[in-house]
């Protein structure tokens, strides 16, 4: 089940929120549990499985690594559980992507079924090794309840698209939360938000930027900038959107997670932008990964080497193909480049060059997520930069900036945080005005996905 | 940790959201469904049964989303909310049709894979050199958005339609096919309304033009009779606004040219799967529908074969797409036998009806959209 449908929206949500809010105390634990089960199941039941073998393996895995002092045992059982979620991970995201990367190195094809991904893997996975990790060093005890660990590890918030909500952060609130109004309230909030930034905003700068990868032969220069700047804005709404509402359910429910972007666009380097953007992703990398390989302490050449592994795993992370790791060791350039070199000039530019520059190459970084062929990537580049372009500015340009337009300033608008802290300033002001807001934001996001269903049945009258 | 100011506000949504997600529940289940939707032109989703099978396969939830969206309260409220919406953001195209000047909605032109054009095209020319004894005719209509170019938002990107009805128009005449090319006429008709604003067919003015720019290469005499413009409905709402969801409330204006006569003509239109004649081209009960388009010829049907008392033409062949259900009226009087295939529904064998029903004539008339998307023209001309 995706949030922004109308089924989650107008059947489930309703129903298992009224469930939820009737339940007294622990029994809470067990609607959130078989209801996450239900979201999980929804559409794809066989992977259902999978998920709870996972949280059941990482809960007795815990209990062990908890019970065990002996640090060679300890290890070993460290490694055999990091091995076991790694395998499962690789076997179902990275399969078919090794199978045909080791054929095209041979030069022969390799036949192998298709799986199907099954929904939040890299999610989950990247969770229960956090808790694994934290119990190894000792920041956390294991969860001795595996109801408990069931809520962290399968709630349904979280489990499709993250963020990727550390143990240690909810501990607490897994013993104990509250659960009432007001709390409710600020989590509507924050999933009316989320739900308008995907359904208005991203989607609707989806269609410009697909239109414009379609176009057969060349495009002009312009062109390529405005399909991918349409892009960086659709990714941001997107992805930003969706944790949104992640964490005003996770409110809904009693829980506070930690915000997973902060504004990355308007960020002064790279390495800030990183900072604000997937949060929750960037500090993983760095704690269980960056930081275990010794991160800059240990010489410029292996925080290099760190550095590039970290990036290319970062980028492998979102999605099993080559042009991911392409897009992660882009970052890891960039960011070897900022600290090494562009660090001094940096600091010294204005503000707005600083920032330009960021969204720059944030921009191009775009182009490698979101286009899978490396002819493809080179040929988008080259209409950006004018090697392949069919000139500079074209009839097509003025179209779609024209059926743009509008879409774009909102989306500049709304990925400062000028418009939320006025909307904040109004809700404390003029309450009733705020709700309208709110309010119409969900009625046009639900017109767009009552709609939504218009087209897939659409037979042709000639 | 909620500050105090904060607090009205958050404590009002908090009751106004849930109590919003239960009433729309509450309706959603009482309200009953409905089977069609008129404004979309579309059959609605209804509730899927539920096997073990199709909830283990993820099938059954897929369904049971897109019911839930088609049978929302309201639906046809919220489908408006969006379009309106749409336009408000600027949007000039939705769903492969654009929303153009003066209120016309304009197909986009899809241009062909080569492929696909050169099998048909191989199947009309083998055709045609294998029954050298049948004149033949193709008349390919030219679409809105090729006619009407000046009438699309401004700068949207196009395909030029023309260089690809040229390529047709040459191979088809270098195989002995005659082609009967409309598209100076029409344009010389711009500015009366050669087209629908809502659907995607052109108008009974249009095709009658059509008619008198073919009447010379097929050799029809047009001052045999003349023709009285009268309306059959005011409120035909076409396809493309079901389609694109603009201009949803528009309506268009659906004539038909009835002949200046005194004595009532006197022909069969025999619907031949249906096994049913009637004496008129129109069904007078589709203007009660939404697809009034469809009370030409009732539709597009496998074969209609119509006979006249006509002394002046022999037998004539029609494989066509809908945009000529408008146009044969007006040839119908010239032809003593008129037979009228649709090659999306006819599974006949083309040679034995030839044979049987004595054809002399072939013309193929088609839009050049549907032409270009076409897929069994070739498989009735060429059998496998």
């Amino acid at each position: 089940m995706v949030f922004s449908s109308i089924f989650f929206i107008f059947y489930f949500l309703p129903v298992f929120m009224l469930l939820y809010y009737l339940v007294p105390g622990r029994v809470k634990d067990i609607v959130l549990v078989l209801g996450s089960m239900v979201f999980y199941a929804w559409g794809e039941p066989v992977y259902l499985v999978l998920m709870l073998f996972s949280a059941v393996f990482n809960y007795y895995m815990g209990l062990e690594l908890d019970r065990i002092e002996d640090p060679s045992p300890r290890k070993r059982n460290l490694v055999f559980t990091i091995v076991i979620n790694l395998l499962i991970l690789g076997f179902f995201k990275y399969y078919g992507f090794l199978l045909d990367s080791a054929g095209s190195l041979f030069g022969i094809s390799i036949p192998h079924p298709e799986l199907a991904l099954p929904i939040g893997i890299s999610f989950y996975t990247f969770k229960n090794l956090s808790y694994i990790f934290d119990i190894y060093k000792g920041k956390i005890a294991a969860q001795r309840n595996l109801l408990t660990f069931g809520v962290y590890s399968t709630m349904f918030p979280h489990m499709a698209a993250g963020p990727i909500v550390r143990y240690a952060d909810i501990e607490e609130q897994l013993r104990s939360r509250t659960v009432n109004l007001s709390k409710m309230g600020i989590g509507v909030e924050i999933f009316i938000k989320g739900l308008a930034k995907k359904v208005i905003l991203a989607d609707n700068l989806a269609l410009i930027y697909n239109q414009i990868l379609a176009t057969d032969g060349r495009i002009s220069v312009l062109t390529a900038w405005l399909g991918i700047f349409a892009y960086t804005m659709q990714i941001y709404f997107d992805f930003s959107g969706y944790s949104d509402m992640a964490i005003g359910l996770g409110k809904m429910l009693g829980f506070d997670f930690q915000k997973n972007f902060d504004y990355p666009y308007t960020s002064g380097s790279v390495s800030e932008f990183w900072r604000r953007w997937h949060i929750s992703l960037g500090s993983w990398f760095r704690d269980y990964v960056y930081i275990p390989l010794g991160g800059n302490r240990a010489g410029t050449a292996r925080h290099i080497r760190n550095i590039l592994i970290v990036w290319a795993l970062t980028g492998l992370w979102h999605g099993a193909s080559w042009n991911f790791v392409l897009w992660g060791v882009y970052y890891g350039l960039l960011l070897l480049l900022e600290k090494y070199v562009l660090s001094r000039f940096l600091g010294a530019a204005p503000a707005l060059v600083q920032r330009l520059y960021t969204f720059l190459l944030v921009m191009i970084g775009w182009v490698f997520f979101s286009i899978p062929s490396f002819g493809s990537i080179a040929h988008y580049l080259g209409s950006m930069f004018g090697v392949s372009a069919s000139g500079f500015l074209d009839r097509s340009f003025l179209y779609y900036l024209r059926s743009g337009i509008i879409l774009f300033i909102i989306s500049i608008l709304a990925c400062q945080p000028n418009l939320q802290i006025r909307f904040r300033r109004l809700m404390r002001t003029r309450p009733w005005a705020a709700i309208l807001i709110d309010i119409l934001l969900f009625v046009i996001a639900v017109a767009y996905l009552v709609s939504s269903s218009y087209h897939s049945f659409l037979y042709q009258q000639f | 940790m909620v500050k105090r100011s904060y607090k009205p506000f958050f404590r009002k949504l908090s009751y106004l959201f849930p109590a919003i997600l239960f009433i729309v529940l509450l309706l959603n289940i009482v309200l009953p469904d409905r089977s069609f939707s008129e404004k979309e032109n579309r059959v609605l989703a209804s509730r899927p049964a539920l096997s073990v099978d199709q909830i283990l396969s993820g099938q059954a939830e897929t369904k049971y989303e897109t019911y839930v969206n088609d049978q929302f309260v309201l639906r046809d409220l919220w489908v408006t909310l969006k379009a309106d919406f749409d336009i408000l953001l600027g949007k000039t195209e939705s769903n492969g049709v654009y929303l153009g000047k003066s209120g016309y909605l304009l197909e986009s032109f899809t241009p062909p894979a080569d492929k696909r054009l050169t099998a048909t095209l191989d199947a009309i020319t083998s055709f045609a050199q294998s029954h050298t004894g049948i004149h033949q005719y193709m008349l390919l209509a030219p679409n809105a958005v090729n006619i009407l170019k000046s009438h699309l938002p401004f700068s949207a990107p196009q395909v030029n339609q023309d260089q690809y009805i040229d390529r047709v128009k040459d191979t088809v005449s270098s195989a002995g096919v005659t082609f009967i090319d409309v598209r100076d006429t029409l344009r010389n008709h711009m500015d009366e309304q050669l087209y629908y604003k809502t659907d995607h067919h052109w108008t009974t003015q249009a095709a009658y033009y059509a008619y008198l720019a073919a009447s010379d290469p097929l050799e029809l005499n047009t001052a045999q009779v003349s023709y009285e413009k009268l309306p059959a409905s005011v409120s035909f709402q076409g396809t493309l606004s079901a389609k694109s969801g603009f201009r949803s409330s528009a309506k268009d204006e659906l004539d038909v040219f009835l002949p200046k006569s005194d004595v009532a003509p006197e022909f069969v239109v025999n619907y031949v799967e249906e096994r049913k004649k009637v004496g008129s081209y129109y069904a007078a009960d589709r203007l009660k529908t939404r697809d009034k388009y469809a009370m030409f010829f009732d539709g597009n049907h496998a074969q209609i074969k119509i006979t006249t008392p006509s002394a002046e033409g022999g037998n004539l062949l029609i494989l066509k797409d809908s945009y000529a259900n408008c146009l044969i009226p007006f040839l119908a009087p010239h032809y003593r036998n008129i037979v009228m295939i649709d090659p999306r529904y006819y599974y006949g064998n083309l040679e034995d009806l030839i044979a049987a029903e004595d054809i002399r004539e072939i013309l193929y008339i088609y839009n050049a959209n549907t032409f270009f998307a076409d897929t069994s023209l070739e498989l009735t001309l060429v059998p496998q």
